[in-house]
């Protein structure tokens, strides 16, 4: 008997869709939840943004423990598996159109590291976030705690990674966790409504540069930026200009 | 060095200590190739050598700037003249490094490289009816000097990506509240509380900080 898949990707006009479809929890078998080449391929067919939703009512309670524990039984695979986890998370962050997280319920553990390799979250008035690792004696083990501080602050990640304790939407929000707090079952329809404004007669080439001048500015010296930035400015213009000839 | 400078498109001149850097193209005060000589003038050449403790910058007239003169600038880029593009940004950015306050008082339309310039100044003190935005995508093209490094540090990520992409125009209010302005005045006092903050902050400029000025300032 076929299984139903746990991740779904779907393509809706230029705007793509994975959802998190193990429900009702939308618990992660594995660390590396899709195949990073499957995902690339999906990216590849020209989509202008990504938006990860959970089905039903939560986005992710995170890894399975009994699950887990199974797993950890054999170290190297479970390293492996761990590895192309981290793997496809940082392929996530360093997508060049726009990433999108829409969170109602529950974003625990590895849902939580998946919707902060996101580089926009929104969360509707019910959602609940938490790192709960360290309640099984290990800590959050796809970048999550780095990428938390640099959108906390370290102080505040640390007490968050440390107490494991739950998050409600309006804390996230004050925290910058979330970018904005929806009413309660709203965080699609406003993600939705979010990519069409920034993708509607957008050139994936200019979403590819705006996207690109985001990170960049993240990684590269002041020098390097703008030399970057430059060079993606004159392609783009002599591009307006060829098209406006005709 | 001269305490008074008249350019086509710039004007500079030192009252009180303070240099004031106007924009004098009204109504728009369009950026162009001549404005950028003007700006590499004032900003390489005379503030150097200048006593002025502070800096304003400001646009005659109703607005501050509609930014770039696009067909003056694709002319350059035809030239294939990125040097130039990357001495435009170089100035812009000179402007966040000067070792004296530089306050932006905007008034009215302060759009594309208008707003740019803006956020690479240390303060943003906005009129009431003034209208922000970088429109740079809806014409194919992206923000290229230094807008979108600029609001990711003031305003976050998602708010970089969204404005960046949509677009569209915002008020003083919204960007009061994204931390793209710092302070939101009626259009008459704009400039008159930018000279106050200027005095204050070149007074205090080692012993406090950008948050404790504006604090100072509103009392």
């Amino acid at each position: 008997m076929n299984k139903t898949p746990r991740i779904i990707l779907k393509r809706e006009k230029d705007v793509g869709w994975l959802q998190i479809n193990n429900p009702p929890e939308n618990y992660l078998e594995q660390p590396d939840f899709i195949e990073i080449a499957e995902l690339k391929n999906f990216i590849e067919t020209g989509i202008k943004a990504l938006v990860i939703e959970g089905t039903g009512r939560h986005f992710s309670a995170g890894a399975d423990l009994e699950n887990l524990k199974e797993q950890i039984k054999d170290k190297k695979a479970f390293q492996d598996h761990l590895m192309k986890g981290n793997n496809v998370l940082n392929y996530i962050d360093e997508l060049e159109i726009p990433v999108i997280a829409a969170i109602s319920g529950v974003c625990f553990g590895a849902g939580l590291e998946i919707a902060l390799a996101c580089d926009i979250r929104v969360c509707d008035e019910n959602a609940l976030f938490a790192f709960p690792e360290v309640n099984h004696f290990v800590f959050p083990g796809l970048g999550g705690a780095k990428r938390l501080a640099e959108l906390t602050g370290v102080s505040a990640a640390i007490e968050i990674v440390l107490l494991g304790d739950m998050i409600n939407a309006e804390k996230a929000l004050e925290l910058k966790i979330v970018d904005a707090l929806v009413k309660k079952n709203e965080a699609k329809g406003y993600a939705v409504d979010l990519v069409e404004k920034i993708t509607d007669n957008r050139p994936l080439k200019v979403i590819h540069a705006v996207m690109r001048s985001v990170n960049n500015s993240k990684s590269m010296s002041v020098d390097e930026y703008i030399k970057n930035d430059t060079e993606m400015f004159t392609e783009l213009a002599l591009e307006s200009m060829i098209k406006n000839k005709d | 060095m001269p305490e008074i400078f008249t350019g086509k498109k710039i004007s500079w001149e030192i009252r009180d200590g303070l240099g004031f850097i106007s924009f004098i193209d009204p109504p728009e005060n369009r950026m162009d190739s001549i404005f950028f000589e003007e700006f590499g003038v004032i900003i390489d050449e005379i503030i150097p050598a200048s006593t002025a403790i502070a800096l304003i910058i400001s646009g005659s007239g109703r607005h501050f700037s509609s930014g770039a003169e696009l067909e003056d600038l694709f002319r350059i880029i035809q030239q294939k003249k990125t040097d130039t593009l990357i001495s435009n940004y170089e100035l812009f950015h000179s402007l966040s490094q000067m070792k004296i306050p530089v306050i932006a008082a905007i008034k009215g339309v302060c759009i594309g490289s208008g707003l740019e310039l803006a956020l690479h100044c240390h303060f943003r003190l906005s009129a009431e009816d003034a209208i922000l935005g970088l429109p740079e995508s809806s014409f194919g093209l992206i923000p290229g000097l230094g807008g979108i490094s600029k609001l990711m540090e003031f305003s976050g990520k998602a708010k970089a990506i969204e404005l960046a992409l949509k677009g569209h125009h915002f008020n003083a209010n919204d960007a009061l509240k994204w931390h793209i302005v710092d302070e939101v005045y009626p259009k008459k006092i704009v400039v008159e509380k930018a000279i106050q903050l200027a005095k204050l902050s070149a007074e205090n400029y080692r012993k406090y900080n950008k948050s404790d000025c504006l604090k100072r300032l509103k009392i």
